[in-house]
């Protein structure tokens, strides 16, 4: 006779809880796509981002969702100007 | 709920199945289910180990959960000492437990 006599055999099993965690929300892929000194194509996407973390500066137009991409051929420059982040981009002339 | 059914040929019992939780409380507090297991094993060592009763069959599934007990009918009267006190036992704790352990009676 090989059984194991238990005692709480008709009892739920311990540890059969359950969590109310485990949902999360779908990426949004958002930050920074192109960093300063690298050169790019106008209609580049510079940075997604939700609100104007950083502010579309010259050469620079703003999307309805805040995405910010270039307005010309040219380098990528990043500066602070009165506390807030903004994104140039330099005309680059034939000759460079 | 725990649901048990009692097998009887003639007066005398020939099988026992006892199967689901009794949901009375958590696993190591549940004192239900720990009478009903207790009366189940030990119906079930006394008939294989004690009485050692030949063509016993017992089926025992932890996951569902579920004990099947059976024994051949020649056998039925001379253990029915045991079989008709545990029987009797489980119908007491099912009479007090109603919410929690169910019994139902089949004649063969």
């Amino acid at each position: 006779m090989s059984f194991k006599f238990d005692i709480q055999f008709f009892a739920h099993k311990k540890g059969q809880g359950s969590s109310t965690n485990g949902r999360d929300s779908q990426p949004k892929y958002r930050g920074i796509k192109v960093y300063a000194g690298q050169v790019i194509k106008a209609g580049s996407i510079l940075v997604r981002q939700c609100g104007t973390q950083v502010h579309p500066g010259k050469h620079v137009g703003c999307g309805r969702d805040f995405t910010l991409f270039a307005l010309v051929d040219g380098k990528v420059e990043y500066i602070k100007k009165a506390g807030r982040k903004f994104v140039n981009v330099e005309p680059v002339s034939a000759a460079d | 709920m725990i649901n048990i059914k009692l097998y009887w040929d003639k007066n005398f019992l020939t099988g026992i199945e006892s199967s689901g939780h009794s949901g009375y409380a958590d696993n190591g507090k549940d004192i239900i289910c720990a009478a009903v297991s207790s009366l189940v094993q030990a119906l079930l060592l006394g008939l294989s180990e004690v009485a050692k009763v030949e063509g016993l069959e017992y089926e025992i599934d932890a996951k569902v959960p579920v004990i099947k007990i059976s024994w051949p009918s020649k056998a039925a009267e001379e253990l029915n000492i045991l079989t008709r006190s545990v029987a009797l036992s489980l119908k007491e704790i099912a009479k007090e437990q109603r919410r929690y352990v169910k019994i139902s009676e089949y004649k063969q």
